[in-house]
């Protein structure tokens, strides 16, 4: 089994079913025609039951996720692969800390990281070395 | 049979669609051009293909409704490929949310996926890549799918992303390492 990426294992392990492409104009058409014309409206479509179908759902979701509010984690409860996970997925982000935004901060779900922390963080992983390796 | 560049494909696209009587050939001149390097694109960040096939349609949709506005500053290519990005991205995000998912799980879903899509005849090498790249975050993926699959240079991934050249090498190398670690962990 090869380890070191190579250009020659490009192909993908699946493929497009029989005829897809050759189908798929027509089918894309009767979507767009379909949305174009409309469906007939019936009681339940008009605005005010729609309003309030979308007001009982609201207030039972509320009610239902009130008190089942996750925890927020704290950054140690976060592996190290998570993290820099996050900061190379958030690319931009992380040059525009390394050339010094004031006030700038990260967030990562419930977390956030001020720019002491962050900074603190990338240069334990050598990260800086990294990028300027490239 | 003469062939035409990309960039006159473009402009006839546009020259169609911007005269009324002809939009509707604009359309399926546009569809015909991109429908499978969008369908690969968004598959590989999706997997499944009915997955692929609903945010196709919605790519062309999309493109159709917005084509009055086009600035012509970056081509209909990584216009269309933005777009496309763009669904894809959003999908994993609200699948994601949908099923309570933190960060690392969906690659479990799409792992299944994947297994579920693979050809029977298919390269087990290339099988294995696939997990590999599957464990990656999404945007990182994305970068990656771009740069390994699709020879993307990466001033075209930086039109499409909107992401710096050097923080993009910075996520491809990322990657690479990372999926080599994958191929062989010890």
């Amino acid at each position: 089994m090869p380890t070191k990426l190579d250009h020659k294992h490009k192909q993908l392990p699946y493929d497009a079913p029989y005829a897809y492409f050759e189908n798929f104009d027509d089918k894309l058409k009767a979507r767009i025609e379909a949305a174009n014309t409309g469906p007939t409206r019936v009681w339940w479509m008009q605005p005010r039951w729609q309003i309030a179908t979308a007001a009982v759902l609201l207030f039972s979701g509320a009610w239902f996720f009130n008190g089942q509010q996750t925890k927020p984690l704290t950054l140690a409860e976060i592996s190290p692969e998570e993290k820099v996970d996050y900061l190379y997925t958030h690319t931009d982000t992380y040059f525009t800390l390394l050339a010094g935004e004031e006030e700038l901060e990260l967030s990562m779900e419930n977390i956030w990281l001020n720019k002491a922390e962050a900074e603190s963080y990338l240069e334990s992983e050598n990260l800086e070395i990294l990028i300027t390796e490239l | 049979m003469e062939k035409h560049s990309p960039k006159e494909i473009d402009l006839r696209i546009l020259q169609l669609y911007r005269n009324n009587d002809s939009s509707d050939q604009a359309f399926s001149l546009l569809v015909k051009t991109y429908k499978e390097r969008l369908y690969w694109h968004i598959r590989k960040m999706v997997i499944d293909h009915n997955d692929t096939d609903d945010l196709l349609q919605n790519v062309f949709v999309k493109a159709w409704k917005g084509l009055t506005n086009f600035r012509e500053d970056a081509g209909l290519y990584t216009w269309l490929y933005r777009i496309a990005t763009n669904e894809c991205l959003s999908f994993l995000t609200s699948k994601r949310r949908r099923l309570f998912l933190p960060i690392g799980d969906i690659s479990d879903e799409l792992l299944g996926k994947l297994e579920a899509s693979a050809s029977p005849d298919g390269d087990k090498i290339n099988y294995k890549l696939q997990q590999a790249v599957l464990t990656l975050p999404d945007k990182q993926r994305l970068v990656f799918n771009m740069k390994y699959y699709d020879d993307m240079s990466y001033d075209q991934i930086a039109a499409i992303t909107g992401t710096s050249v050097g923080a993009l090498k910075a996520s491809y190398h990322h990657a690479v390492k990372k999926i080599e670690a994958e191929l062989d962990p010890h």
